[in-house]
Parts: structure tokens; sequence; C-alpha cells
């Protein structure tokens, strides 16, 4: 009946039509203008109501535009917030490791300038690929999306910055993004790909600078970008851009962080790109080698260098976690290069050797650092909140599959766990972060105050993507599954080859949508007494100079700092689903 | 060739042998992670010598404990037993939620309404309003309301040689409002003898009211005549109180507050304290920015056909949005609004961050006096999620009444 008449009821969770409709609202109108004086009788003065609406609302904004204005540039007393520019950005992090931060920056912008280039070139050749003209993004589209971020860093550095210092941070910021989009965006001329290494040389000498860490290490990573991003400049594949990206990103986390014993983990997801891109290759020749169903080369050799790793492993440290991970590993691929072609064993085979050279890579540099109990400010609320979606989205993933099954323990588990963290308030989840969640554990030393909360807030976020996902998943037609079954698939291969792209593809702005309210929720970690951003008030309130003085100041900062962030991102998640036309195709 | 319908998959390629195994592997992992999880809080916990949860004596001793601290603003007696305590936080919990819901509702229906105006200023006035107040985490929008208030706002003390302020009713003695850093107090309405009697002669007449409302709908329906049910349900049950008012010899008044002989106190009407002022006004803000985006986007997604079916019928711009596009607009928008009378009371739980004794800070401040937090904790999350329950019962309920047939 309601698809007769056109109309649909929202779904009971989401909302989707909701937000269907306010992006449509969104986008530009162009009005009929004919001139100031039609313009104000028809939005202003339309009817004698709206007149008196619009006089008195006007008076009363004006005069609040005024009281706002006159506090902000008279009254307000901004001292506490110019001395303490520092402790807002990066709280209590060690005075004398601070350079470690400047590093990060500028590798996270090159990186970021590199991954932006890239998915910009991508769009370029679909939309050449497809014969059709792509607009490029107006200035003011830029301005309208990120104009508040920059206003906010520029505020910052105007009001804080006593030296030039920080002024050249910045400088080296832009240009590290600016050239790493360079050498990604288009097949440039070759003198422009060497721009990028200009960055990254003297965030690497930076990097020598740092006391505790050695400069082999440094040297090392300079050398080791130096080859990655000349890979990547020349050979201009798309895998190797999103490595490159994801590995300067990884180096520039992990010359900070102190979470030395799994850096091999991070540096090996910063290799999977590549290495999936080049087991496919590896898949496909093979495949197309052997028409008939016999084991190919790779894929024996996939199976024995997981056995081979297996062996090691196991005469290394004997019977432990990974030993077992590993044993699963080669079981698998030992039986699928004996049963069937081997892509299975090519994969796992292509893992093993990604963990092996991130272990490897991880070795040779001896990363150490700050441990992450040490960070605080707006830094650690963006690691808080980027770390904690990072991982609570496989787990979302599988808990929105889980949901949706067929078998009815799997989903009653599911949808146990997403009703009962999503019934519960955060903070509720944050004390028993800080009074039991050790407890779970039997770990000879406690858990960091950020670790336990970066816990508790990815338990909290998984249960929320789920049911986001869960939307995305229930978006796709049915047609599609039929089509899949109709071909043959099976049900894992009909998940993961059509449901899944196109059910991820959906919930991006949504995904957007619940990064912004982490970001905004990791403010309730003051409460468990981790200084960030809102908590750096407090010690700052706790300052000889500033006790019970400028408190309407620095709370103004920090709300404006929360609102640029989050303000920015609504915006890109706006003019994503614009880009992507989610619920118009 | 019959072979082939007959014959059975291997039994690790049988679909329902996969089904039973892939079942009775989850079962049996999630089974063991949650031992390997339980086995280490229990060793734990004994080692640190907590009471276990796993005991219910234990429960039972806890749960009979002095509280050993007073609440703020409340009668509730340190020595009585912690089950109090949770039953005090609930009550409080309950009072910040039911008027930052109305507060929030009111005012959020109001703003998306006014983002669609056609008057220029109200529309760029309430898109201000979202977009400030979505954009900043609602701890933010608390503290603020609270520092800049009453911690540092205008307001004077409340002691012996620093009276509040008031403001009288006009024309006589009576405090209208108190006013003052710490304690506010509104008038409220008391009972005299007979006020039992008159408010269950009021809840009759509100039944009566109900079956008015039935009759007129009747009589529209089957003589076409205008029902003006409104106008005759409020009359009737006007009338009634009326009647029943004299009739009891005034059964209920006002009661004014004023200040109390101590000079710290809030003697009649209703008391409350900074800390609920500050964190209601912020929590129903804060959510009114999401409820005005979800009214407005429901009035969006009612299809442009209706209201070209409407303009063909020559109805006005009023009796198209009374008579089609709100009650579209209102089914659309009642899913999402209930999730944010949720998050609304979730959000309460921040009320630790303005000492606002709610079930939250009330389990933090007992989990630091000492008592153990696995339990405490297990149960503020029960109440939590039986609050949520709750509400979405009720709303689902609503919901399901006011859906269209057929749906």
């Amino acid at each position: 009946m309601s698809q007769d008449w056109g109309y649909t009821v929202a779904p009971q969770d989401g909302g989707g039509d909701v937000m269907h409709a306010l992006a449509e609202a969104d986008q530009p109108r162009h009005g009929d203008t004919k001139g100031p004086a039609d313009w104000a009788k028809k939005n202003l003065f339309n009817t004698w109501y709206n007149s008196i609406i619009t006089v008195v609302l006007g008076a009363i904004a004006v005069y609040l535009a005024y009281r706002l204005a006159t506090f902000l540039f008279v009254t307000a007393r901004w001292e506490p917030v110019r001395e303490n520019m520092e402790l807002f950005m990066v709280g209590l992090f060690p005075r004398e490791e601070r350079t470690r931060l400047i590093v990060q920056l500028i590798m996270f912008a090159g990186a970021g300038g590199l991954l932006i280039g890239y998915i910009r070139n991508r769009s370029y050749r679909q939309a050449a690929a497809a014969g059709i003209e792509r607009s490029p993004t107006s200035i003011r589209e830029l301005v309208g999306v990120y104009g508040a971020l920059a206003a906010f860093f520029t505020i910052a550095l105007v009001i804080g910055a006593r030296t030039i210092n920080p002024w050249l941070v910045a400088l080296a910021c832009v240009a590290a993004g600016i050239a790493g989009f360079v050498v990604t965006v288009r097949d440039a001329a070759i003198y422009w790909r060497v721009v990028i290494f200009v960055p990254f040389g003297i965030a690497a000498g930076i990097l020598a600078r740092v006391d505790d860490l050695n400069n082999g290490a440094a040297y090392s990573i300079a050398a080791a970008l130096t080859v990655l991003l000349g890979l990547v400049a020349f050979v201009p594949r798309p895998a190797l851009t999103l490595s490159a990206g994801l590995l300067v990103g990884v180096l520039g986390f992990q010359a900070l962080s102190g979470t030395g014993g799994i850096a091999w983990f991070f540096l090996a997801i910063g290799f999977a790109p590549i290495v999936v891109d080049v087991i496919g290759q590896l898949a496909e020749r093979s495949r197309a080698q052997s028409a008939e169903a016999t084991t190919s080369i790779v894929g024996w050799a996939g199976a024995i260098v997981t056995v081979a790793a297996l062996a090691w492993r196991a005469t290394v440290d004997g019977f432990g976690v990974a030993t077992i991970v590993l044993a699963v590993l080669a079981i698998a691929a030992v039986v699928d290069a004996v049963r069937s072609v081997g892509d299975t064993a090519t994969r796992i085979g292509g893992f093993v050797v990604a963990g092996f050279l991130g272990w490897l890579l991880a070795n040779f540099l001896d990363l150490g650092g700050i441990d992450w109990s040490d960070w605080s400010g707006l830094h650690l609320n963006i690691v808080v909140a980027a770390s904690s979606i990072v991982l609570a989205f496989p787990i979302g993933l599988l808990l929105a599959l889980g949901r949706r099954s067929s078998l009815p323990v799997l989903r009653g588990l599911s949808t146990v766990y997403i009703e009962l963290i999503r019934g519960v308030p955060l903070i509720s989840l944050l004390l028993m972060g800080q009074f039991f969640i050790g407890f779970f554990i039997n770990s000879d030393d406690p858990l960091s105050n950020v670790t336990r909360a970066t816990a508790a807030v990815t338990m909290f976020s998984a249960a929320y993507i789920a049911e986001i996902v869960r939307g995305g998943l229930q978006s796709v037609a049915k047609g599609q599954t039929e089509a899949g079954q109709a071909l043959g698939l099976a049900p894992a291969a009909i998940t993961r080859l059509l449901i899944l792209p196109q059910a991820l593809r959906a919930v991006i702005p949504a995904m957007v949508g619940q990064f912004i309210s982490l970001f905004k929720d990791t403010s309730l970690l003051t409460i468990i007494a981790i200084t960030e951003f809102l908590g750096v008030r407090e010690i700052i309130h706790s300052q000889e100079d500033f006790r019970g003085f400028g408190i309407a100041e620095t709370l103004v900062f920090v709300a404006f700092g929360f609102w640029a962030f989050s303000f920015t991102m609504s915006r890109e998640s706006q003019r994503l689903e614009r880009r992507l036309g989610v619920g118009q195709r | 060739m019959a072979d082939v319908a007959t014959a059975r998959p291997p039994f690790w390629r049988d679909v329902r042998v996969i089904r039973v195994a892939a079942q009775v592997g989850t079962l049996i992992a999630a089974g063991l992670l949650l031992r390997w999880l339980f086995n280490n809080l229990a060793t734990n916990i004994d080692e640190q010598g907590i009471p276990s949860p796993f005991d219910i004596d234990e429960w039972r001793a806890l749960a009979n404990k002095p509280a050993g601290f007073a609440v703020r603003d409340s009668s509730f007696d340190p020595e009585s037993p912690l089950w109090k305590l949770i039953l005090v936080g609930i009550q409080n919990t309950a009072a910040v939620a039911a008027v930052g819901i109305t507060i929030a509702l009111t005012l959020g229906t109001m703003i998306g309404v006014g983002r669609l105006s056609t008057n220029w200023v109200v529309r760029k006035l309430s898109t201000l309003y979202v977009e400030t107040f979505r954009n900043i985490p609602v701890l933010v929008i608390i503290i603020f309301f609270w520092q800049s208030l009453f911690t540092f706002g205008p307001f004077p003390l409340f002691n012996p040689s620093n009276p509040p302020g008031t403001i009288k009713v006009p024309g006589s003695d009576s405090n209208l409002i108190i006013f003052s850093k710490s304690r506010w107090g509104f008038p409220s309405i008391a009972n005299e003898a007979n006020g039992g009697t008159f408010w269950i002669v009021m809840l009759v007449g509100l039944v009566i009211a109900a079956i008015v409302w039935r009759w007129r709908t009747a009589v529209n329906e089957n003589t076409g005549a205008p029902h003006r049910r409104v106008l005759w349900s409020i009359g009737t049950l006007i009338g009634i109180a009326v009647v029943a008012f004299f009739a009891l010899g005034g059964p209920i008044r006002w009661s004014f507050p004023s200040v109390g002989e101590t000079g710290r106190t809030i003697v009649g009407g209703i008391a409350t304290n900074d800390a609920y002022i500050a964190l209601t006004l912020a929590l129903g803000i804060y959510t009114a920015s999401h409820i005005a985006e979800i009214v407005r986007g429901s009035i969006l997604a009612v299809p442009k056909g209706q209201n070209e079916a409407a303009n063909a019928l020559a109805l006005t711009g009023f009796q198209r949005y009374r008579f089609v596009v709100l009650p579209q607009a209102f089914r659309i928008a009642i899913p999402p609004i209930i999730n944010q009378f949720l998050n609304l009371v979730k959000n309460s739980s921040l009320a630790i961050a303005v000492a606002y004794p709610e079930i939250t800070a009330l389990v933090k401040t007992a989990i630091g006096n000492g008592n153990p937090a696995t339990q405490l904790i297990v149960v503020l999350m029960a109440c939590y999620l039986l609050f949520s329950l709750f509400i979405s019962l009720v709303l689902n309920i609503v919901n399901r009444r006011l859906q269209l047939a057929g749906r």
C-alpha cells in the first residue's frame, strides 16, 4: 500500500528517511533574485505577523550579537587560554619530547595528502572511464566545509603562539599535505614528484633530534620513507599509494606511542593494501595458468610459508596465542592447497609474510616512545576517538552480521550485546572500566587509565556501529541476494562480494556521524580523571594565576574547539552523502 | 544419473550440519570466553578481599548496609540502607528526565518548524541554534550553564547574612520565585483537607472527558457536524474541576516558597537547586537541537505530491499543514524522537560533573565510600536498562497506535 502512495515510514531505529530528506534539503538552492527590496518583502515582511516576528527577533538577535561581541573582544580575559595553549593542545605530554609531536603532525599531514590525492585521482579516472566531466571542487565549497577547522587552528595560533615555531610547524604541515596531494592527484611531471621528499626529509631531520630515539632509527625511517615515496611517485599503483599513506601514518604514530610490543601489528596493517594487491595479481596469474583445478605454485608457496612460520614461532616461544593462531592458519592453508586451486592458501601466506615484514621492520627500527597514559589534551581526544572507531568497526561489523544471521544462537548473542550496551550510558561503562575492567583480565601489570577508557569506548561504539551497519545491510535490495543465489554463490560469498560493498558504501555518512558523536563523547573522559581537552581546564584553574579567573573564557575556547571539529566533520559527511548519492540510486 | 539427486554431500558441506556446528561452536567459544573472564574476576576479587558478586548473601548485605552519607537537598537519612539510596537516585533521574524531555520536545519542535519558516530571520536563527548546540559535547554545555549561571553567575548567595533574591506575586506578599546561586523555589499546588478526594474526582473527570472526546468524534462521523472535541473535552474537565473545588470546600491551594527560619532552606512550594536547573536546561537545549533536525527532516520527508494534492483541493496553508503534512510527519518522527528521549535519559548521567545527586553520581559516591564497585555498577546498568526499556515500551505502544493501518 505504502509503495503505491510513494512514501515510506522511517525504519524503527534509524529514521533513514529523515536523514535523506535532510540531505536533500541541504543542497544549495538558487532562488530567483530580483533585488533587495523584493527579497526583503518576500522573506521578511510577507505577512503582518511575519513583520512583527522579524522586527522582534531581529532586535533580540542584534542585541545578543552585540553582547557576544563585547564579551569576545572587550570584556573577556583570554590570558588563561593564551598562556596555556600548549596545554590545551597536547596536555601533559613530556615537554622535552614534544619534537615527536611535530614529526607526527607533519607525517600525518603528508599521509593525509597522499590518501586524499589518491582518492581524488581515482575518482578522476573513474569519471574519465565513464566519459563524464568531474566537476572540480570549488573554493567556496572547501571553505564551507573546512573553514571552521581552519579558523580554530588559526585562532589558536594567533592567540597562543609566542614564538615563530608553531607557525613554522603549521606551515610544514600544510606543505607536507599539499606535497602528498600533488604527488598522487595527477599524473604530474617528474619534477613535481620530488617535492614530497622535502617535508618528509624535514620530518626525519627533526626526528633525529629526539633524545631517546636512536639516530639510526630516525635515519632508517627517513630512508624507508624515501624509498617508499620514490616507488609511489614513479610506480603509480593505487595499492602502493594506500600502503605508503598508511605506513607513514603508522610510523608517525609509532614514533610516539609506547606500544612497542605490538608495533609489528600496526606495521603489518600498513603493508596490508599492497599485500592484498600483490596476492590478487598472483592468484589471477596462477588461475590463468592452471585451467584445470590443480593447485598453483603460489598456493603451495603460501601453504609452505605458513607452515614454516608456524614451525619458527613454535621453536621460538613454544605454545602461545600466536602459535595457536598460526597453527589454525597453517591447517587451513594446507587443506586449501591440497583440495583446490589454492587462492586461500595464497592469501594466508601473503598475510603471514606481511606480518613477518612488520615484525622485522619493528625489530629493526626498535621503536619505543611515550606511553600513552602520558598523553593528554586535544591530542588525546583525537587519538582515543580514532583508535576506538578503528577497533570498534570490525567488532560492529561482525555484530551486525550476527544480528542478521539466520542462526538463532548467533542472532541472540549479538542482539543481547547490542541492546545491553545501547541501553546504558557511556559513563557507566567508563566507570566499569575504571573500577573493574582490570579484574576481567589476568595481567600482571595493570592497564593504564587511558587504555581502559579506550576499551570501554570501543565496547560502546561497537554496538552503535553494529546498528548502523545493520541499517546498511537492510537497505540492500533483496534482489541482490537472489541474484547471487541464482549465480550459485555460497552465502558467505554473497555477503562478502554483493551485500557488504553496497551496504558499507551506504553507511559512510552515518559512520561519520557516529565518529562525530564519539569525538564529542571523549569529553566524558574528564569525569574519570583523564586530562583530555575539557579536563585541561582543571589544571589551568588550579594554577596560581588563574584560580577562579577566566572560567567562562576557557570553556568557550573548549566549546569552540569541539564545535570546529564536529561541524567540519558533519559538513564533510553531508558532502560525502551528496557525492555518494545515498538513497538516490 | 539418479545418483546425483539422491547423493548427499559430504558432511562438512552439508548445510544442516554446518548450521548446527556453527551454533554449537559459537556457544562453546562464548561460554569459554565468559568462563575465563568470570574466573579471572572471581580470583582477582578474592585476592583483593572484595565481597564476591557471585554470592547472594553478599548482595543482601550490601543492599542493607547503611549508605553513610547525606544526599544534597533531600531528606535522605545517612543511616538508611543502600537500596533506599538507589531509589533516591532513580527519583532524581526521573525528575531530570521528565522536565528535560518536555523542554527538549517543545523547543525542538518550535525550532524544527522555524527552520522551514518563510521568514528569513527565523530560518537563520533556527539554523544557528541547531548548528551550534548539535556540535558541542553535552558535557561542555552542562558545565557552561552551571558555571556561567550559578558558580560565577549573577545570582545572590543563599545564607542568613546574604538573603536570596525574590520575585513577588504582583499585588501580594508571597514569593513567585526565590532565586540564588544554590537554591531556587517555585510555587506549587498543595493539598488541604479533602485533597485526596479532589484528585480522585479529577481522575474520574479525565475519563469523562475522554468519553466526551469519543462522543464528539462519533457525532462528527455520523452527522458531519464540526466535532470541536478539544473544546468540548477541556470544557468538561474545567467544569468538573470548578464544581469539585467548590463542593469540597477548597481542597487545594497554591503553595508559595518562602525562606525558612534558619535562612538556609526554602519552605513551601517546590525547591530545586542550581545543579538540577543547569543539568535540565542544558540537556533540554542540547536534545532540542537534535529533535529540531528530526522534526524538519520529517516534514521534508512528506512527499511533494501530498502538498500538491492539498493545494489542488484548495486547502489554505494552515489547513495543508494541520490536516495533510503534520499528521504524516508526526508518524515519521516518532521512532527517532523516542531515540532522542532515551539519549536524554542516558545523558542525565553526566550530572556527575555538576554534583546533582542522580543515580550515577550517587553510585559513584557510594563506591568512593568503599562499597564494592562490581555490584553497584551492575545495579546502575540494570537501572538504566529498565529505564530505557520502560520508555521505549510506552512510546512503542503510542507509535503502534498512531501508525496508519496496513503498515
